[in-house]
């Protein structure tokens, strides 16, 4: 057993407004810059739809992640042999088309046109050629539900479904969406770094925060399609591949990630995770159906005074090991057991969780208006997106962890009801608890870490002490008086 | 006293004797007569391009040179023939001109050592007019499809000298021309004639094939093969071969880049474009 830290995230769908704070919170402070107007390092895709880039999670089209291979796992996008033969030329590459063409307004034409009988209007102009563009694809084009006959029909999830539940739900009465932020996934087996011809890649060792080295980079950009979320993005001005840095230089003076730090609805939760690294591959290699039950198994508690002595041994600093104890992630994987990780079928071992969302519920149409399911407090399945679309999503199409999470979030819901409105009877909330494997205390700091939590109880960052670590190498006044932001080293062209 | 001592003893004892000679001061032969050191010189020098009553090889023949050329031009010209040739000399013109435009290379000598090779050549005295050149001579019974084989490496030569195509072209061998080191060698044989031609492939004396072909020298039968040879090439008209080159890299080039664009024609495919395109074809989509 050879014990590491990870910081990782949970996602609490329930909670998501779909408000793109975060996005903006996130473009504002690392990719707006020329080169990297296409990126969101942070997303927000509307579900069902084809998210961005287009049809991301299709691998049959972007040959992202691992595949099983006899007791261990291959990448899916080539072998060495391939990715040498295809070093100049890598097939699986997403076009510009595939994430969208970024574009502005000539805002100038709306107080210089001359005088006539139409109001002036704004034409949309590219960012990158400065050229008049049609638009036809944006990085949240399915936000609005505008095209969802194409965009949100074409979703890769819905596959698994029924052509009759498919087309239920695109009845307009009927019609469902929930939102689903993405960043990096900052994996233990990330796909980015296995792809990477150069090593520019890397995983972190402190805290598992995965980061491509700017002067390493040599533009192959097998990363991005490397990257069954398609979470790593060129610069096409500097030449180098670019990602999500989990903000580590905020983390690293105690600060929440911008994205998390923004977030309306305080969905985010940050922690520190104690996992088994020498248990990595065997995880990844499991069947589909025990991919989040392995992934959990990775997973080690903080507060087993053994695992605590192991984590020492193997250089993890005690001040790390209290905020793994703190950690609000540990308790939504491990404890509760209510996030899973998205599409843990690509077998990279995301670090980020989501919690599925109880909503959207569906309403009928009924004599004239619209009806809510009479049961829907009681009965998972009454109009709400299928579980098989969740399991699809979050479970690698097992249904059974999506159930189970399904039954808990409903036995909070059911006993907050009760003490709230007390209109359901005692005898239902305990079997319904009982049902879901669940206590009456467990439901109450559920309900707590999901609707009360402070910020400082979300986002349980690791003291890094960097300050104290960079005066081996460095003089910790170098950058004294200095502006603080900009490049030291601009990345260049080149090699 | 073990058995192996005792023999590594011997050999040792062995080895001493059979090597001594090397080790031991040699002694100059004839080191009181000046003209045994201009002789050492022209032997190691001259002799490649030059005969002593031997008649014309590549230069001209020596004997009675003193006699013939006034001995400051001599002086001058042994020790810097490149900046004589340079300086636009009437006499070196004339004599280049003569010997097939082939430039006597600067060798290097110091003043005493001109010195001595002028007293050396003073001493053998002028040429009779009855002495008949005995220059080398070639046979005309060489091959020339062998020879173009030796030119072009496809028969190597016996001794593993180096095929004259590595450096050297000659019109109508190859069809895409040959090495640009050296010489043309096309007109070769009209330049040197048949006696100059049979000199230079026995001696091969210039800087740069000294080295690769003093070990490995071509034998009578190569030399008289590629003699064959050059004898045809003569009357052949000289090829620039650059042009077609440049045709067919043009040529290559496009046909490479059109076998890349139908390999590779799924690159640069966006998935958005045929997914957009695929879900609008689909019956009853009404936008």
């Amino acid at each position: 057993m050879k014990i590491r830290a990870q910081t990782a995230m949970v996602f609490h769908l329930d909670k998501c407004i779909g408000c793109h704070t975060c996005s903006i919170a996130c473009k504002n402070i690392w990719t707006d810059r020329h080169g990297t107007e296409y990126m969101w390092w942070n997303n927000v895709e509307t579900k069902p739809g084809t998210g961005y880039p287009t049809l991301w999670e299709d691998q049959g089209k972007y040959q992202g992640g691992w595949e099983r291979r006899d007791k261990s796992v291959g990448l899916r996008l080539h072998s060495r042999g391939e990715g040498l033969a295809n070093i100049f030329y890598n097939p699986s590459l997403p076009s510009l088309d595939d994430y969208y063409e970024p574009w502005s307004y000539r805002y100038s034409e709306l107080t210089n046109a001359p005088a006539g009988d139409d109001q002036p209007v704004a034409r949309p102009i590219s960012m990158i050629t400065g050229k008049e563009m049609s638009i036809e694809a944006g990085p949240n084009w399915d936000d609005d539900l505008g095209g969802s006959r194409i965009y949100a029909a074409g979703d890769f999830n819905l596959a698994v479904l029924t052509d009759e539940e498919r087309q239920q739900l695109f009845l307009l009465e009927r019609l469902v969406f929930f939102h689903l932020p993405r960043i990096c996934n900052h994996c233990l087996n990330p796909g980015c770094v296995a792809a990477c011809p150069t090593g520019a890649i890397y995983k972190r060792g402190e805290d598992g925060i995965v980061l491509v080295s700017q002067e390493k980079c040599r533009a192959w950009r097998m990363c991005v399609s490397g990257c069954p979320y398609k979470k790593v993005y060129f610069n096409w001005k500097t030449g180098k591949s670019e990602k999500c840095i989990l903000c580590y230089p905020r983390q690293e003076t105690c600060q929440a990630p911008a994205c998390f730090h923004s977030c309306v609805g305080r969905i985010r939760y940050l922690g520190t995770l104690l996992y088994d690294a020498d248990g990595i591959e065997q995880c990844a290699s499991v069947p589909d159906h025990e991919l989040v039950e392995a992934q959990r198994g990775l997973i080690l508690d903080p507060s087993d005074p053994q695992i605590c002595q192991k984590a020492q041994d193997d250089g993890i600093h005690e001040s790390i090991i209290e905020a793994a104890r703190k950690s609000p992630v540990y308790r939504f994987v491990k404890e509760w057991r209510l996030a899973l990780p998205l599409h843990p079928e690509a077998r990279t071992i995301p670090m980020l969780y989501y919690v599925p969302p109880l909503l959207p519920v569906a309403a009928t149409m009924e004599e004239g208006k619209y009806e809510l399911g009479s049961d829907l407090f009681v009965d998972q399945a009454t109009g709400r997106l299928p579980l098989r679309y969740f399991a699809a999503l979050f479970a690698a199409g097992n249904e059974e962890p999506v159930r189970a999470v399904y039954r808990k979030l409903l036995a909070v819901r059911l006993l907050r009801r009760r003490e709230t409105v007390g209109d359901i009877p005692e005898e239902v909330v305990q079997r319904i608890l009982n049902e879901s494997g669940s206590t009456s205390q467990e439901a109450e700091a559920i309900y707590r870490m999901t609707s009360l939590a402070t910020f400082a109880e979300r986002h349980v960052i690791p003291p890094f002490m960097r300050e104290m670590a960079i005066e081996a190498t460095t003089d910790p006044f170098e950058r004294k008086e200095s502006a603080g932001f900009g490049l030291s080293r601009p990345p260049k062209r080149g090699w | 006293m073990k058995s192996s001592t005792l023999i590594l003893v011997l050999v040792i004892a062995l080895t001493v004797v059979v090597f001594s000679p090397i080790f031991l001061p040699q002694q100059a032969c004839g080191e009181d007569a000046p003209t045994a050191e201009g002789k050492g010189i022209f032997q190691a020098k001259c002799s490649p391009c030059h005969t002593i009553g031997g008649g014309r090889l590549v230069g001209p023949d020596l004997k009675g040179v003193t006699a013939v050329r006034d001995h400051a031009w001599l002086t001058r010209f042994i020790s810097t023939p490149d900046r004589v040739l340079a300086s636009g000399d009437p006499i070196a013109k004339q004599l280049l001109k003569e010997y097939g435009g082939v430039a006597m290379p600067n060798l290097g000598l110091n003043q005493t050592q001109v010195d001595e090779l002028i007293v050396y050549l003073a001493e053998t005295g002028p040429r009779k007019k009855s002495e008949p050149p005995v220059a080398a001579t070639i046979a005309a019974a060489g091959d020339p499809q062998r020879g173009t084989a030796f030119f072009t490496g496809a028969i190597s030569f016996q001794r593993g000298g180096a095929p004259c195509m590595s450096c050297h072209t000659v019109s109508a061998v190859a069809p895409l021309g040959s090495g640009s080191l050296g010489p043309d060698l096309t007109g070769i044989h009209g330049r040197l004639g048949e006696a100059g031609l049979a000199s230079i492939l026995a001696t091969l004396p210039f800087p740069t094939m000294r080295p690769l072909y003093q070990s490995r020298p071509l034998t009578q039968a190569e030399r008289e093969d590629l003699a064959a040879l050059f004898r045809i090439a003569a009357g052949r008209p000289a090829v620039n071969t650059t042009p077609r080159i440049c045709a067919i890299a043009i040529a290559g080039c496009v046909l490479l880049l059109l076998l890349a664009g139908v390999v590779w024609r799924k690159r640069l495919r966006s998935v958005r474009r045929t997914f957009v395109t695929e879900m609008t074809k689909t019956e009853g989509y009404q936008g």
